[in-house]
């Protein structure tokens, strides 16, 4: 019998993709598990969709910029829902919207091209050899067609009139009954001194992949300042692509609040063997010099020269229209459990709102946000969003690790450890009554995670 | 003093100025006013204060904007020196601009172009030792007379070599009593008349060196690009204002009807209010460098773009047929409106601009 082809699925909400040949050992699945084996309980192991999400990779649409595809739906004066942002959650809540109300005017507007992609991708498609044009799943004109929405790119809105309900952009002004917000974080930027600091650059979008993988063929060495998740995902990433690595962590160890310190020294120590240069406890006082020669004076008084530098320290959430609409504005935009904002008529969704659980910039939470308000505009009262913490894989291909922390957990001295053999760990994290209410997992661990993941969940 | 200006001095000469009268006495009663001091804190020791020049600005095109338009050349032209490390232009050039003696320009819409790769950069110069022999000429400069002693004006060109291959490009203030240099008006607008517009023609004309502004000039550019298209708000603002004004004056007699359009004049002012206040926090931070801030400047002179065109359709909306009529306030601002949609940078202009910017790619 002849031997198929191994093939590669791919998520359809975050972008993993599953490869046959390699299969997803954390979850169980040996190299070589076709795709029709994998049982129908098996979720995506970055964002937790069901197995249904995946498709073929070669039936991934691509969106190319010239198709000539113009959007068929007209842009109206006035929208019933109008949704601002462009990013996952814009999108998904457009297309939760129209399900619910299928003759609504809607008219999503956005900064950028509006382009689709899964943004999750974005840090693997360094590793996976995949361009910014690779990413494209559909233009802004494709989408909104198949939506029957209007949408309007390019198109910034600079302020709202809560009197008059309407946005006045660069393209015009546009009135709206109900408004959602979904403009999404930006990428912060230490502020540091030197006449090139504003060259750092930041990795929060499909132009700013595009810039980054043009700039790193012509540069040896990068920086990446933040030891964070991006910013070590992203070291171990360039190191594999053959860059040499300077890793700037402030903290003593990687990812801080968030991994416990056995697991977080295994993973440094992993990094480290592979080449990469983790300054711990130290930062970049200074950028100068010019493109791919920058000099950069660090607080130990040494200096460094490096090709590019890129700064991964966190995000902000975009609040600057919230607070023209004088909504209740904290990190992020407040939201109830129905998802609107402390004005009734508007809504937000995604890294740009704040719900109980305060701002998680994940993708788990927008598709459950965007049934909410989908179904709150149609009068349900039923579909509530409750925050749930979610299940995190880091996607560092040296260590495997897996973790929920539990909700609003910052802190290192919760952790029990129940397993610790070499790289191989198992802490938890339960509450006076003994509940388990967070996990992390590493090396050939993590294939309990799954289970363990459910134990929270259910019991919650 | 601004207000006592505009009222004793412009007023009377707006529609003249309308008409294609081109005078400096404004521009000289401002100076003595003080309207441009904030753009020139090396001359005034006071801080600067962009936001105010532009207020200054938008008050004076509120009345007339082909003054707003001249009062934006001549604070423009101040904007280069200040920024130059020129100390020669700025003990003898600049103080007599703030005070309103002598009259500046900018020929930038070329260069602009030109470094946008849109067009080829129109003047050249051979370098000599203590100046530069230039060649070429360029289309429609404004606030200029001939052979004046007291207009400068801002330009770039090419310095080439012997066979006329270019070396680099340099920027200079250049007077225009230069030998070699001559002004030809040659088409007639039907607004912005009055604001001394003409071509210009280089033919072998020596500039001495002490006029340099900046070389090499791509870093000096970076620096005062933000402040050059960010000083524009003023003219949208200031006629924006005006026909805001024109439209209450309209609604005296007409409000009964006048409710059944759009783009109502409270409306408007919100919208002006909201870009006034974007505008205000962008002129505290003139200086921030990278694409970011540049793009959200664009944006910025984009949005007072399409405030002015909406206002321009309801200005005339809300006059009737007595906003037609020859010298009516409504079509004389309606004119000076499209010269902020249509000027450069223009809407398509700004888009283009904006999108690369944004996305990182031309247009499809």
């Amino acid at each position: 019998m002849s031997q198929q082809e191994y093939r590669k699925y791919i998520c359809k909400v975050c972008g993993l993709i599953y490869d046959e040949e390699e299969g997803d050992p954390d979850s169980g699945l040996a190299p070589g598990t076709r795709f029709d084996d994998i049982p129908d309980d098996w979720y995506c192991p970055l964002c937790l969709v069901s197995k249904a999400d995946f498709i073929p990779l070669e039936e991934m649409a691509h969106a190319t910029p010239d198709d000539g595809t113009q959007p068929s739906h007209k842009v109206s004066n006035h929208a019933d829902v109008m949704i601002i942002g462009s990013g996952y959650a814009g999108w998904q809540v457009a297309e939760a919207v129209r399900k619910e109300l299928p003759d609504a005017e809607i008219t999503l507007i956005t900064a950028d091209d509006g382009i689709v992609y899964p943004k999750p991708s974005l840090s693997m498609a360094l590793r996976q050899e995949r361009s910014a044009e690779d990413l494209k799943e559909y233009s802004a004109a494709q989408k909104s067609t198949e939506l029957n929405i209007g949408v309007k790119t390019l198109t910034r809105v600079m302020a709202v009139s809560e009197k008059y309900k309407k946005v006045l952009t660069t393209r015009g002004n546009f009135y709206y009954d109900k408004l959602i917000i979904a403009t999404g974080a930006k990428a912060l930027k230490p502020q540091i001194a030197g006449s090139v600091a504003h060259e750092m650059v930041t990795l929060n979008d499909l132009p700013s992949y595009r810039k980054f993988r043009k700039t790193i063929e012509e540069v040896d060495h990068i920086t990446i300042i933040g030891g964070g998740l991006i910013g070590t995902e992203m070291a171990e990433d360039l190191v594999a692509a053959g860059k040499s690595i300077t890793l700037m962590v402030r903290e003593e160890q990687l990812m801080p609040g968030m991994l416990p310190e056995a697991i977080a020294k295994d993973l440094a120590d992993k990094l480290i063997s592979k080449g990469v240069d983790i300054r711990f406890g130290q930062t970049v006082n200074e950028m100068n010099g010019a493109s791919s020669a920058y000099e950069l004076n660090l607080d130990t008084g040494e200096q460094i020269t490096t090709g590019l530098v890129l700064s991964a320290i966190g995000i902000a959430p975009n609040v600057g229209l919230a607070k023209k609409l004088n909504l209740e504005v904290n990190r992020g935009i407040k939201i109830n459990q129905y998802c609107q904002t402390s004005n009734p008529d508007v809504y937000a969704i995604g890294d740009c709102a704040e719900s109980e659980a305060g701002v998680q910039a994940f993708l788990e939470p927008i598709r459950r946000q965007a049934n909410t308000i989908a179904a709150h505009l149609k009068g349900n009262m039923d579909v509530t969003f409750d925050a749930v913490s979610p299940l995190i894989k880091t996607k560092t291909s040296t260590l495997s690790i897996m973790l929920s922390l539990p909700l609003g957990a910052n802190d290192q001295d919760g952790w029990e450890s129940e397993t610790d053999i070499g790289e191989n760990h198992k802490l938890v994290y339960r509450d006076q009554e003994d509940h388990l209410k967070g996990f992390a997992l590493s090396g050939e661990l993590v294939n309990q995670a799954n289970n363990l993941y459910k134990q929270i969940t259910d019991a919650a | 003093m601004l207000s006592q200006v505009i009222e004793k001095t412009l007023k009377p000469l707006t529609l003249s100025i309308d008409h294609g009268e081109y005078t400096t006495e404004v521009l000289a009663e401002l100076g003595k006013a003080g309207a441009y001091t904030e753009i020139a804190p090396s001359v005034s020791g006071t801080e600067l204060d962009l936001f105010k020049t532009i207020q200054n600005m938008a008050q004076v095109s509120e009345e007339c904007m082909s003054t707003g338009f001249m009062m934006w050349a001549h604070v423009v032209c101040c904007w280069y020196i200040e920024n130059s490390d020129n100390p020669w232009l700025k003990e003898n050039i600049l103080p007599k601009m703030i005070n309103g003696e002598a009259f500046g320009a900018t020929s930038l819409s070329n260069p602009m172009k030109y470094f946008a790769g849109i067009e080829p950069l129109k003047l050249s110069a051979v370098e000599t030792e203590d100046g530069y022999i230039i060649n070429g000429s360029l289309p429609w400069v404004s606030n200029l007379a001939p052979d004046s002693s007291e207009h400068f004006f801002g330009s770039v060109f090419h310095v080439v070599d012997e066979e006329g291959n270019t070396l680099r490009d340099v920027m200079a203030i250049i007077p225009c009593d230069l030998e070699g240099f001559t002004l030809k008006q040659q088409v007639e607008f039907v607004g912005m008349e009055g604001t001394g517009t003409y071509a210009m023609f280089f033919k072998d004309a020596f500039l001495p060196k002490k006029y340099l502004l900046a070389d090499p000039v791509k870093p000096y550019l970076q620096k005062i690009k933000a402040g050059f298209v960010l000083l524009q708000t003023g003219m949208a603002a200031g006629v924006i204002q005006g026909m805001i004004n024109d439209m209450h004056k309209s609604n005296l007699s007409l409000s009964a009807i006048n409710q059944y359009l759009d783009n109502k004049p409270e409306e408007l002012q919100e919208e002006l209010d909201d870009a006034l206040e974007l505008i205000e926090q962008l002129a505290g931070q003139i200086y921030t460098p990278g694409d970011d801030f540049f793009r959200t400047i664009l944006e910025a002179r984009l949005l007072g773009a399409e405030i002015t065109k909406r206002s321009a359709d309801s200005v005339m909306q809300h006059a009737g047929a007595k906003g037609y009529i020859v010298d009516a306030t409504a079509q004389r601002k309606w004119r000076e409106a499209y010269f902020v949609i249509l000027v450069t940078p223009s809407i398509k202009h700004l888009r283009k601009e904006i999108q690369r910017l944004e996305v990182g790619l031309e247009a499809a």
